[in-house]
C-alpha cells in the first residue's frame, strides 16, 4: 500500500498563486502576449510624406559602406524609417512619382580590388527591395563628397542624369522608361548638373560660364547654349550646391552674394546677383560672416532661401561649417530672419508640410532638429556610429 | 580630398599652440630639419594647408609618401603653402594613396587654397583616387613639387 506523503510546500511556490491572487484583485488580465509572426518586415508608403528627408551618410571611415537613411524630423519616436546602401562616393536622386530611390555606385568584384562596375541601383520605395540594377558603362561616374548636383532627375521626370569625371567630364543620359543609359553628351572642362527646363540640363564651366542643353526624347542635345561669365572663380566663386524656386537655381558665393540663375529651357538667364551682407543691421553677425559649410544652401517651400553661415569667417573657411542661417527673400533681397543654430553645423536642409523642420548636420554628425517657424531647437537625431550625413534631401 | 572638415581639424585640437599633433592614440613625428618644421601627424603641419583627408604620415606613410600596399594616385589637385621654416611657398601636390580601405586615423581639413569642382585641378572634394588601378581610398599625402614663383 503506498504512503501518501504531504511535502512541506516552498514559500516560493506560493508565488506564482499569490500574483495571481493579487492581480484578481486588482482586475489585472493574465492574457499572455500574442505569437508573432515572422518573418516580418515593415514597408513604407509608396509616397513619402513632405515632411520626411532623406540622410546621405558617405561613410568615410568605410566608404564601401556608404548609406541613405530615411528620416522623420517631426517625429518624437521612431525617426528613423530604413535605409538603402550607397557604396563608394556614390551619388543619390528619387522619383515621388515613379516610387523609385536612384543610388549610382561603384562596387569592386573583391571588395576593395578586383574589376570596377559601376551601377544604377533602383529601389521600390515602398519596400526598399531593388527594383532593377543596371550597369553603367564605362566605369566613369564621378566620384567627389555626396552632394546633390552629381545626380538629377530631368523635371519631366524622364531622365536620370549622372555626372561623370574620369577627369574628363561628361553627363550620361539615362532613360527611366527604358532603364538604360541612352546617351553621353560630353562637357569639357564643366562641372556637375543642374536641371533645365523640362528635360535638359545646365553645367558649370571653368571660364566662369554655364553650359546649358535641351535634350529631346531620346536624351539628344536639341539646343547648346553658353552663358556669359558670370562665375568669377578666383576672387569670389559660387558653391556648387544650390537651391530651386520653380525654374530658378540659386547659388551663393563664398563672400556672400547670391546669384540667381533661371533655367527654364532655351538660353539661360543669368539674374542680378544679390549680397545678403546688404541687411547685415537685422542679424548678429554682419560684417566678417561668410557661408560656410558643405550643403551651404537649401530652399522653403515659399520660395525663401537658407543660407547658413559662419561669424568672422576667413579666407580657407568656405568649408568650416556655420553656426547661424540666414533666411533670405529673393523678392526683396534682404536678409528676412536668423536663427541661431546650438552650435556649429555642417549641412542645412528644410523639410515641408505643415510642421516643417530646419536640419542641420551637426559637428558630432548627427542632425539637429529645429521647429522653422519658432527656430527652436527640438531634438538630435543620429546615433548611427561613424557616419558623414553630409547630403540632406527633403522630399518634395 | 574631402570635406571632412575643419571640424576634423577643431576636433583634433591641431591648431597652433596645443599640445602634441592634436589626436589621441596618435604618436608625434617631430621634425628634426628646420627647414621642414612641424609634425606631420598633426593637421597644423604646413604642408597641409589644403588637405583633405586621413593624414598618411599616420598611416603607415609620411608626408609626402603611402603606405606600404597602397599605390599612390598619378593625378592630383595642387595647391601653395607657405613655409615658416624659410618663408618661402611651396606648390603642394595632394597625391591619394589608393587600394585599400579608409585608414580612419588623422582626419583633417584645410581648404587655404580649395576652390569648387568646377576648377577640379584646385580642389579637395574629388576622390582622386580615380587615375588610379583603385578608386579606393586610404589616406592623404602633401608633396613638393615646386617652388612657387608667383
Amino acid at each position: 500500500m503506498s504512503k501518501i506523503v504531504k511535502m512541506p510546500t516552498h514559500p516560493l511556490r506560493l508565488v506564482p498563486a499569490l500574483m495571481a491572487a493579487m492581480c484578481a484583485l486588482l482586475g489585472v488580465s493574465l492574457a499572455q502576449l500574442p505569437v508573432e509572426p515572422a518573418p516580418n518586415v515593415e514597408t513604407l508608403p509608396e509616397k513619402y510624406p513632405s515632411s520626411w528627408l532623406f540622410a546621405h551618410d558617405l561613410a568615410f571611415y568605410a566608404l564601401a559602406t556608404g548609406r541613405v537613411y530615411i528620416v522623420d524630423p517631426t517625429a518624437k519616436t521612431s525617426d528613423v524609417h530604413g535605409m538603402v546602401d550607397a557604396a563608394a562616393f556614390a551619388s543619390f536622386s528619387y522619383s515621388q512619382d515613379r516610387g523609385e530611390l536612384y543610388v549610382a555606385e561603384t562596387f569592386y568584384t573583391r571588395g576593395m580590388r578586383g574589376d570596377r562596375t559601376d551601377f544604377l541601383t533602383i529601389y521600390d520605395m515602398a519596400t526598399l527591395a531593388i527594383a532593377a540594377q543596371v550597369e553603367l558603362p564605362g566605369a566613369k561616374r564621378s566620384l567627389s563628397v555626396t552632394q546633390k548636383a552629381a545626380l538629377q532627375v530631368t523635371r519631366d521626370g524622364e531622365f536620370l542624369l549622372i555626372y561623370n569625371f574620369t577627369p574628363a567630364a561628361s553627363v550620361s543620359i539615362f532613360d527611366l522608361n527604358k532603364r538604360k543609359v541612352v546617351n553621353d553628351i560630353q562637357i569639357p572642362g564643366c562641372s556637375l548638373i543642374y536641371p533645365h527646363g523640362d528635360k535638359g540640363f545646365a553645367s558649370f564651366c571653368a571660364d566662369g560660364s554655364m553650359i546649358a542643353f535641351d535634350l529631346d526624347e531620346n536624351g539628344k542635345p536639341l539646343n547648346e547654349y553658353r552663358t556669359v561669365k558670370f562665375n568669377d572663380i578666383d576672387a569670389d566663386p559660387l558653391f556648387m550646391k544650390f537651391a530651386t524656386d520653380d525654374d530658378v537655381a540659386y547659388f551663393v558665393s563664398y563672400k556672400g552674394f547670391v546669384q540667381p540663375v533661371r533655367l527654364a529651357g532655351g538660353e539661360p538667364e543669368v539674374l542680378d546677383r544679390m549680397y545678403l551682407g546688404g541687411a547685415v543691421r537685422q542679424t548678429s553677425y554682419g560684417a566678417g560672416a561668410r557661408p560656410a559649410g558643405w550643403q551651404v544652401i537649401t530652399q522653403d517651400r515659399s520660395g525663401k532661401i537658407y543660407v547658413l553661415m559662419r561669424p568672422d569667417a576667413r579666407d580657407g573657411d568656405h568649408k568650416s561649417g556655420g553656426s547661424y542661417v540666414w533666411v533670405f527673400d529673393p523678392k526683396s533681397g534682404r536678409v528676412i530672419r536668423e536663427i541661431a543654430l546650438t552650435g556649429n553645423s555642417i549641412s542645412i536642409e528644410v523639410t515641408g508640410g505643415r510642421n516643417s523642420k530646419l536640419v542641420a548636420t551637426n559637428e558630432a554628425m548627427f542632425l539637429d532638429i529645429y521647429d522653422l517657424k519658432s527656430g527652436a531647437h527640438e531634438r538630435i537625431i543620429g546615433g548611427w556610429g561613424p557616419a558623414n550625413p553630409f547630403a540632406l534631401h527633403a522630399v518634395q | 580630398m574631402f570635406p571632412l572638415l575643419p571640424i576634423a581639424r577643431a576636433a583634433s585640437g591641431g591648431v597652433a599652440g596645443d599640445q602634441g599633433n592634436g589626436f589621441d592614440g596618435v604618436a608625434e613625428q617631430q621634425s628634426s630639419n628646420p627647414l621642414d618644421p612641424g609634425d606631420p601627424t598633426s593637421c597644423d603641419y604646413w604642408r597641409y594647408c589644403g588637405i583633405d583627408g586621413f593624414l598618411c604620415a599616420c598611416c603607415g606613410g609620411t608626408s609626402h609618401s603611402c603606405p606600404p600596399g597602397t599605390h599612390m594616385s598619378p593625378i592630383t589637385w595642387v595647391g601653395t603653402c607657405l613655409n615658416p621654416g624659410d618663408g618661402k611657398r611651396y606648390v603642394i601636390s595632394y597625391n591619394d594613396c589608393c587600394g585599400t580601405n579608409s585608414c580612419g586615423r588623422c582626419l583633417c581639413n584645410r581648404n587655404e587654397s580649395d576652390k569648387p569642382m568646377v576648377r577640379p585641378q584646385a580642389n579637395n572634394d574629388i576622390n582622386w583616387c580615380l587615375g588610379s588601378d583603385s578608386v579606393t581610398y586610404n589616406c592623404s599625402t602633401a608633396v613638393i613639387i615646386a617652388h612657387d614663383e608667383g
